[in-house]
């Protein structure tokens, strides 16, 4: 047996609370870090009586159809980065570990995600591949050879995948790819399993749900730079993995660092419920859409009795409102398609597997966790409401909801992914608006205009640090938070106080169930500390995914980096065709805004640009320039060419680490 | 630096030049380059390392077109950054020369040149006592004589290939500053260009070289 192995028995072997005896000792990575206080050790401590832990059968599932770890814990990139490091977290596999610093429940969900390597689904016809990504990575055996449901994000990650499972099951080719939806951990690693030429040529079919690119693309791109700079809270990007930092993404480890690539798919799937046989294998596609991402579908296997439920189920309450920032979700109708899918596949299936977490088994089980799931949407969305139409607001809806015992009680509907809190908010936020209808929300104040008031009529700094101090002593950390906020907000260069709101950040952080709220919470106290940390960017969409781009919602992007005030008084209009694929787009800059309609010509442009759509590819992707373009003669221009210098001196260039907190500009490394 | 070291002449013409190296440098936040064309992966959308970039993009296309002008092709380009900067050196001593000669009592200068298809600025300082090229700055100097081109332009003018004149004319490179500088900086590049190896097609056109700059660049926005 290899020690990988012995290890990866040991997790299965996992732990009920009630056998841990001691709290393990591991120095904080920060060096101005405080470990948990007695009143977070406390809480915890009253949550691990409170919560079913001896409801083991995730541990039972998890373990299920084990088959092999790989040797290595370190998935290098093709650039020589790191792409994939489940080592990171070995403190999860110490048997007997206790860290007050992790909410019990996520400690469990933490310790459940430390599945690693190759698992058996269904015997000798379904088979999986955990812990290589965020996403699973599955294999469905064909007559003749594979078909992948979803890749992971990185082509990196989905080689070694591909690798173990040769090792461990004998070579065979793969015949087709699913993407399930359109997030790119489902899809970015296609480019490690497949190779482009094999979809064109029609030899491996690459199935989609309808409108997979249009939404792959467009979900990304207009607030990317924001949504990046976000991620570095919700996912704790630059978090160390540690205890007191990064211990778990809820639906998978973290997300990998490979060169993310999307190829074109060659089948979209339009209609409701539609039936393909690939490889001599009969499979049912529902069209899930506008549930966990806008463009989802699930997979009936009617011989095997196998349902692929996609991401629409997971060991968790996904995401109403994603905190990185993404469009807000519909519960009830995700809830409504959860139901559609128990009454259609759910009440004959005998295992369902997903792309995320473990699989579950037996017809019984697989209705309980369905109608766990479906309800805990649902309830969200109704109760909310009624709460709403009885008066509660966006500012009040997470003090106020509460989770029905019966789902509090099961892990399938515990807040990992989307903890209740912000995802009530984001219901309210869904159907009302960001408003409390209170005129004082209404306009109000900016932070750092309103907050120098408050410090003054406070009596200054230093007693709201002693109040504050004394707040934090009593555990009212939220309290504390309100005052230090203030005072961070009148005066960003107060390290004392930056400080102290850390330490405040801190606790609240190893408080919450859910890692997207732990993690926003220490990479805040994080930046108060030591200001903003730069390395490790993010990308939003690589090369493959700007291919993907419509011209008009590139040029749409353009709009978004104008610099109004830099435009003021610009006048101009362009014509832009792409003869290779017969499109004609009209620009304006008029009343210093851009704009951009598609299928229209003005008839009389300041400037004609016409290049084919391969050649302006290039130049989107940032593979040359569109001068080199003109001078190649692969783009033409006709009329006044300063019409392009005028437009680029108004564009503004985003920078990634823009300040969220105040006073945290000053970088370190 | 030791300033009495410097000939008379030379002096004058690069005394902003002395001002500008010490410390004192500025760089022109519209004007202000991205990092050279070579050294960048990831070259922008819409990001010309100056305004007249695309007129000149588009000069060199119909040049190309009119067999006036060979093209550097970036993908047979093997000598890359390195050849780019040898040919600025070359046109920096020739420069250095012919200041010397010609420009004892001309107005002082400072020279900013960007390549426009490499997005390669380079400024010519004093160092030594002789004009040095700096390469791959950041930008133009603020007060500089703001000459834009093309390496292919460079190139052809330093080889024979295509006269002064006619890169004017041809809208192949510009000019930016104050009147009286450009004027002294065109005489002083003027002279030295070797004298081309075959007759400009716009000079034997019209008979005479033509000199005036090519009207939309009048219209550029200023740098400020």
């Amino acid at each position: 047996m290899t020690r990988i192995l012995k290890t990866a028995v040991a997790v299965a072997c996992f732990l009920s609370f009630a056998s841990i005896s001691q709290a393990e000792e591991i120095k904080h990575f920060d060096k101005k870090g405080k470990p948990p206080s007695r009143h977070t050790i406390a809480l915890h401590k009253e949550i691990q009586k409170s919560l079913p832990f001896n409801d083991r059968r995730d541990f039972e599932e998890f373990k299920r159809g084990f088959i092999a770890a790989p040797d290595y814990t370190q998935i290098k990139a093709d650039d020589g980065q790191v792409a994939w490091d489940m080592g990171r977290y070995n403190f999860l596999n110490k048997k007997d570990a206790i860290y007050y610093s992790i909410h019990p429940s996520l400690l469990r969900q933490a310790r459940l995600n430390m599945n690693y390597g190759l698992y058996e689904v269904l015997k000798d016809k379904i088979y999986q591949v955990r812990g290589f990504d965020l996403a699973n990575i599955t294999f469905v055996k064909g007559k003749t050879g594979w078909i992948i449901f979803d890749t992971g994000m990185s082509p990196e990650t989905a080689r070694a995948a591909y690798k173990l499972v040769t090792k461990h099951l004998g070579k065979r080719e793969i015949v087709a790819v699913v993407h399930s939806h359109t997030h790119a951990d489902h899809w970015g690693g296609v480019r490690g399993l497949i190779k482009e030429e094999d979809v064109r040529s029609g030899k491996i079919p690459i199935i989609v749900p309808g409108n997979f690119q249009k939404h792959v693309v467009s979900e990304n791109v207009y607030a990317g730079n924001a949504m990046n700079r976000r991620m570095y809270y919700q996912y704790g990007t630059l978090l160390n993995a540690s205890p007191y930092g990064h211990v778990d993404q809820a639906i998978g480890k973290n997300i990998s660092r490979g060169n993310t690539g999307l190829i074109v798919p060659s089948r979209e799937i339009f209609k409701d419920l539609e039936e393909i046989t690939i490889d001599g294998l009969k499979m049912v596609f529902q069209l899930t859409p506008d549930t966990e991402a806008p463009a989802e579908m699930n997979t009936y296997f009617p011989e095997w009795k196998a349902l692929w439920i996609a991401e629409n189920i997971v060991n968790s309450i996904h995401n109403i409102y994603t905190l990185r920032g993404a469009a807000l979700r519909d519960a009830l109708n995700w809830s409504r398609e959860i139901n559609r899918t128990l009454y259609l596949f759910g009440q004959k299936a005998e295992v369902m597997f997903g792309s995320h977490h473990w699989p579950r088994w037996g017809n019984e089980r697989i209705q309980e966790i369905m109608r766990v799931q479906r309800d805990i949407y649902a309830n969200m969305n109704n109760q909310v409401l009624n709460l709403a139409n009885q008066g509660s607001t966006i500012n009040t809806i997470h003090n106020e909801f509460k989770v029905p015992q019966s789902l509090k009680n099961h892990w399938a509907a515990r807040g990992y992914h989307g903890s209740v809190e912000h995802n009530v908010r984001g219901v309210v936020n869904k159907y009302l608006g960001y408003w409390d209808c209170n005129p004082t929300t209404l306009i109000p104040l900016s932070p750092a205009e309103s907050a120098p008031l408050y410090v003054e009529m406070m009596g200054g700094a230093d007693p709201i640090i002693k109040k504050g101090k004394e707040l934090y002593t009593a555990g009212s950390y939220k309290l504390a938070m309100e005052i230090l906020n203030k005072l961070v907000h009148a005066e960003p260069e107060n390290q004392e106080a930056k400080d102290l709101l850390a330490d405040v950040f801190e606790q609240l952080g190893y408080q919450q169930e859910s890692p997207s709220v732990r993690n926003s919470f220490l990479a805040g106290a994080f930046e108060l500390r030591n200001g903003i940390r730069q390395g490790n960017n993010v990308k939003t969409a690589g090369p493959d995914a700007i291919r993907a781009m419509s011209t008009e919602l590139f040029l749409e992007y353009l709009g978004i980096r104008v610099d109004s005030s830099k435009a003021e008084g610009m006048q101009f209009t362009i014509n832009l065709i792409t003869p290779d694929n017969g499109e004609k787009l009209v620009i304006e800059m008029s009343n210093a805004t851009l704009t951009v309609l598609k299928g229209f010509q003005a008839p009389k442009a300041d400037l004609t640009i016409t290049i084919n759509r391969a050649d302006l590819i290039d130049v989107m992707i940032q593979k040359t320039t569109l001068p080199q373009q003109i001078i190649q003669g692969k783009a033409r221009l006709e009329g006044d060419p300063l019409i392009l210098a005028k437009l680029q001196s108004t564009l503004i260039d985003f920078e990634l680490n823009f300040e969220i907190l105040p006073g945290t500009k000053v970088t370190k490394e | 630096m030791k300033v009495s070291n410097v000939a008379p002449s030379v002096m004058k013409s690069i005394l902003p030049f002395l001002l500008l190296i010490d410390g004192s440098s500025r760089v022109d936040d519209s004007s202000r380059a991205i990092a050279c064309g070579y050294h960048v992966a990831t070259p922008r959308f819409l990001n010309a390392p100056h305004p007249t970039t695309y007129v000149i993009a588009v000069a060199l296309r119909k040049a190309a077109d009119e067999k006036c002008l060979t093209l550097i092709d970036p993908k047979k380009n093997t000598t890359g950054y390195h050849g780019a900067v040898g040919k600025l050196m070359a046109f920096t001593q020739r420069f250095e020369r012919v200041m010397q000669d010609l420009s004892p009592e001309g107005p002082s200068i400072g020279l900013s040149i960007v390549l426009v298809d490499v997005t390669l600025w380079s400024r010519i300082v004093i160092k030594d006592g002789k004009l040095k090229l700096q390469p791959h700055v950041e930008g133009a100097a603020s007060g500089d004589v703001v000459v834009s081109t093309a390496e292919s332009v460079l190139a052809a003018m330093l080889y024979g290939e295509l006269s002064f004149q006619e890169a004017v004319a041809r809208g192949l490179i510009h000019f930016e500053g104050p009147d009286i500088k450009v004027s002294h900086v065109k005489q002083l590049i003027a002279s030295s260009i070797r004298p081309t190896n075959r007759i400009s097609s716009i000079a034997s056109q019209s008979g005479k070289p033509t000199l005036k700059q090519n009207a939309s660049v009048a219209k550029l926005p200023r740098k400020r």
